[in-house]
C-alpha cells in the first residue's frame, strides 16, 4: 500500500494577506506496493463495549445481544476480539482472544447470559477496554461502543480523564440506540477516539449497523498514521480539519513534535481509502513577488516505534499585485469551506430550535438547505427535510416543521458532519 | 552530512527547496528559472521570460512587451535535421499529437470544429509553450491551440528535462490541465511518458509520443 498526497490551493495572495488555505487529498493506493518495511494487513483486534444498564432492558438489550453474537460469528479466524458489558462497572464478558470457533462459541454463550441493570459509568467501560486493547499494542485496534443513555453526571470528570488515557491507544465508533442519549457526549468520545457517532433509532437496526462497522474495520491495513505539519517560524496554524468523508476538527489535537512541527492523529487507514484535509495557516506577509513555503504536510506511519514518512506535499504562498490571480478562490477550498458552514448552520440552527428561537432557527436551517442544495449534498438535504418544510431550496426559504421526531433531529445533528466530496472532474 | 544550505534570510536550511526555518525559497541553481512560471531562462533571450513575459529586471509579472517585435511566423515543425545540430543530438525526440475530441465537451461549451485535422507538433525546443496565439500580446506558442477558447494564451509548458525526459507544467491556466484524466497542480512539474494524454480547454486532447519509446521516466 502506498499513500499519495495532492494539494489544491490558490497560492497567490494579495499584498499584506496573511492567511493561506489549502486542501490536501490523501489516498491510500493498494495497487502499488509501499516502502519496504511497511507492515500492512497486520493483526486486527475488535472490541465491543455494550451498555447493559437498566434502561437497556427489553427490546434494546435483546437486539444488542443478538447483534453482538452475530458479528462475532462473522469475524475471520485470524482476527482477535473481546466483549465488555458496561453498567455501574465493566464486566469482561469475553477477554481478548483469537476468533477461533471455540472462542466464538464460548463468547456467544457468555453474551446470552448478559442481563440489563444498573447505571451508566462509561469511564469504567473505557478503562476495561483500554486494558484489553493494551494486550495487543501492534494490532489495528478498533472499538465499538453502544449505549442508550447519558453518562452519570458524577462520572463526567473521570470520563474526561479516561478519554485522555485512551487517546491514541484505540479507535472507537459510537452508536446511540433510541433517543435518550446525548449527541454531544458521544461525539466527544468518538471525536477523541477517531471514530464517528451515529444514531440507531430502532433497536432492530443494530445488527446491520454493527456489521457495517466490522466490515470497515476489517478493511483497515495500517494504523497509527499521523499528519505532520511543518510551518515556518512566526506562522500560526489557524485550523487543521479533516473535511472528507466527514468533518473532524483536528486543530486542538496537535501534538508538538519539535518547534514548528506538530502531528495530528488520523488513526488507521484502509485499502483505497481517500480523505481530504483543510489547512489554514497564518504567515508573516511577504512583499510582492516573494514566494515562500507556508506549510509542509507529510504522512507519518509509526510501527514498532519507528517513524516512516509515507508522502509529502507543499503549501505555498506567493504574493502578487495581480488581483486576477489573488482573488480567485480555489474550488476545493471553496467547496469545503461551504461544507463546514453547512454543518455549523445545522448545529446552531438545531440549538436555536431547541431553545425556542424560531426566527434564528429558520434562518440558519434555511441557510443549511441552500448550502446543501448548492453543493449537491443530497444526504444532508434529505435529513434537513425531516426538520423543515422547504419552500425553495435554491433561495434557502424554509418553514420549521411543527412537530419533529426527536430521533430525526438527532440523526440530522449526528450526520450533518458527513460532507459531500468534491469531484475532481467538474 | 549534506552541505549546509543557506536561505536568503541567512538561516541554515535542512531542506533543499524552501528554508526549513522561515520557508523562503532557496535560490540554489534555480535562479535561472523564471520566478513567475518556472520556465528556464534561455541565454540571450533578453529581459523577459520567453514563456510568460515576466520581467527579470523589474520583477513585474506578465509584463507586456511594448514594442511588438516583428511577429515571427508560427514555429513550424522543423524538418528532420537539415543542418548539423549544435550539440549532441538528444537520444529521444518528443512529439505532441493534437486532436479535437468531441467527447470531452461539457455543457455550455461551443461545438468543436468539425473540420479540424489532427496535427503532430515536434517538441524540438527546450521549453515548448502550449497555449493560444495572441498577436496583440506577442504570444506565439509552440503548440498553438487557437481553435479552443477555453485554453489560456499561456497555458502550460512542455519542457525537456536534463535527462532527456519531458515534463508538463501548468503555468497557472484559467481552466486547468488534466493528465490522463487527473487535474495537474499548477506550477508543478509532472514527468511524461509515451502515450500520456493531456486534456485541456473545451475539447482538446494532446497525446505525447516519444521516439524511441520512453515509458519509464
Amino acid at each position: 500500500m502506498q499513500f499519495k498526497a495532492e494539494v489544491f490551493q490558490n497560492a497567490y495572495l494579495s499584498q499584506g494577506t496573511r492567511e493561506v488555505h489549502a486542501i490536501m487529498t490523501i489516498t491510500a493506493d493498494d495497487t502499488v506496493s509501499g516502502p519496504p518495511g511497511l507492515n500492512t494487513g497486520g493483526e486486527k483486534l475488535f472490541g465491543i463495549i455494550c451498555d447493559t444498564s437498566g434502561s437497556m432492558e427489553g427490546a434494546k438489550i435483546h437486539a444488542a445481544k443478538q447483534a453482538m453474537a452475530r458479528i462475532i460469528q462473522l469475524l475471520p479466524q485470524d482476527a482477535f476480539f473481546f466483549v465488555i458489558a458496561g453498567s455501574d462497572h465493566a464486566v469482561t464478558v469475553a477477554p481478548c482472544n483469537r476468533a477461533t470457533i471455540e472462542n466464538k462459541q464460548s463468547a456467544s454463550a457468555a453474551i446470552r447470559g448478559i442481563r440489563a441493570g444498573g447505571g451508566t459509568y462509561i469511564s469504567t467501560w473505557l478503562s476495561q477496554a483500554l486494558a484489553q486493547f493494551e494486550r495487543m499494542p501492534g494490532a489495528i485496534r478498533q472499538g465499538l461502543l453502544l449505549t442508550d443513555g447519558q453518562n452519570e453526571q458524577i462520572d463526567e470528570p473521570r470520563l474526561d480523564a479516561m478519554l485522555g488515557a485512551c487517546e491514541g491507544h484505540f479507535q472507537c465508533e459510537c452508536r446511540g440506540v433510541g433517543a435518550d442519549w446525548a449527541v454531544s457526549e458521544l461525539q466527544k468520545i468518538s471525536g477523541k477516539l477517531l471514530g464517528s457517532t451515529d444514531i440507531i433509532a430502532d433497536a432492530a437496526a443494530i445488527e446491520a449497523d454493527f456489521q457495517g462497522i466490522l466490515e470497515r474495520a476489517l478493511k483497515k491495513d495500517v494504523t497509527d498514521v499521523a499528519l505532520r505539519l511543518w510551518t515556518p517560524v512566526g506562522a500560526h496554524v489557524l485550523f487543521c480539519k479533516q473535511v472528507s468523508p466527514q468533518l473532524v476538527d483536528l486543530t486542538g489535537r496537535a501534538r508538538p513534535v519539535k518547534p514548528q512541527t506538530s502531528d495530528y492523529p488520523t488513526g488507521a487507514w484502509g485499502r483505497s481509502e481517500s480523505r481530504d484535509y483543510h489547512f489554514a495557516i497564518e504567515v508573516k506577509p511577504g512583499g510582492v513577488g516573494d514566494e515562500m513555503l507556508a506549510g509542509r504536510a507529510s504522512l507519518i506511519i509509526t510501527q514498532n516505534q519507528i517513524e516512516s514518512k509515507a508522502t509529502e506535499a507543499r503549501i505555498l504562498a506567493i504574493w502578487t499585485n495581480d488581483d486576477s490571480k489573488s482573488t480567485r478562490i480555489e474550488r476545493h477550498v471553496a467547496h469545503y469551506t461551504g461544507q463546514a458552514e453547512l454543518a455549523e448552520s445545522i448545529h446552531q440552527g438545531l440549538e436555536a430550535r431547541e431553545r425556542g428561537d424560531d426566527e434564528v432557527a429558520t434562518k440558519l436551517l434555511g441557510r443549511a438547505v441552500k448550502l446543501a442544495h448548492d453543493s449537491g449534498n443530497e444526504a444532508t438535504a434529505k435529513l434537513l427535510r425531516t426538520v423543515v418544510d422547504v419552500d425553495n431550496a435554491r433561495e434557502g426559504t424554509v418553514r420549521l416543521k411543527k412537530s419533529v421526531a426527536r430521533e430525526d433531529a438527532m440523526a440530522l445533528e449526528t450526520r450533518s458532519t458527513k460532507t459531500a466530496r468534491i469531484s475532481h472532474t467538474s | 552530512m549534506s552541505p549546509t544550505l543557506v536561505c536568503p534570510q541567512g538561516h541554515n536550511s535542512d531542506e533543499a527547496d524552501f528554508c526549513s526555518v522561515c520557508g523562503s525559497k532557496l535560490l540554489n541553481g534555480a535562479s535561472d528559472a523564471c520566478p513567475d512560471c518556472g520556465a528556464p531562462r534561455e541565454a540571450g533571450t533578453g529581459l523577459f521570460c520567453e514563456a510568460c513575459g515576466h520581467n527579470f529586471v523589474t520583477g513585474a509579472a506578465g509584463h507586456l512587451k511594448d514594442a511588438t517585435p516583428s511577429p515571427e511566423p508560427e514555429p513550424e515543425p522543423p524538418p528532420p535535421a537539415p543542418q548539423p545540430p549544435p550539440a549532441e543530438p538528444p537520444p529521444i525526440t518528443w512529439t505532441a499529437e493534437v486532436k479535437v475530441d468531441p467527447s470531452l465537451r461539457e455543457d455550455g461549451s461551443p461545438d468543436p470544429p468539425a473540420d479540424f485535422t489532427a496535427q503532430a507538433v515536434d517538441l524540438s525546443h527546450e521549453s515548448n509553450l502550449v497555449g493560444r496565439r495572441s498577436d496583440r500580446r506577442a504570444i506565439f506558442p509552440e503548440v498553438a491551440l487557437d481553435e479552443d477558447d477555453a485554453i489560456s494564451h499561456r497555458h502550460a509548458l512542455l519542457t525537456r528535462a536534463a535527462d532527456g525526459g519531458l515534463v508538463l507544467r501548468d503555468i497557472g491556466s484559467s481552466n486547468g490541465t488534466r493528465l490522463n484524466g487527473v487535474d495537474v497542480k499548477p506550477l508543478v512539474d509532472t514527468p511524461l511518458k509515451d502515450g500520456d494524454q493531456i486534456t485541456l480547454g473545451h475539447w482538446t486532447r494532446i497525446i505525447i509520443r516519444s521516439n524511441p519509446i520512453r515509458s519509464n521516466p
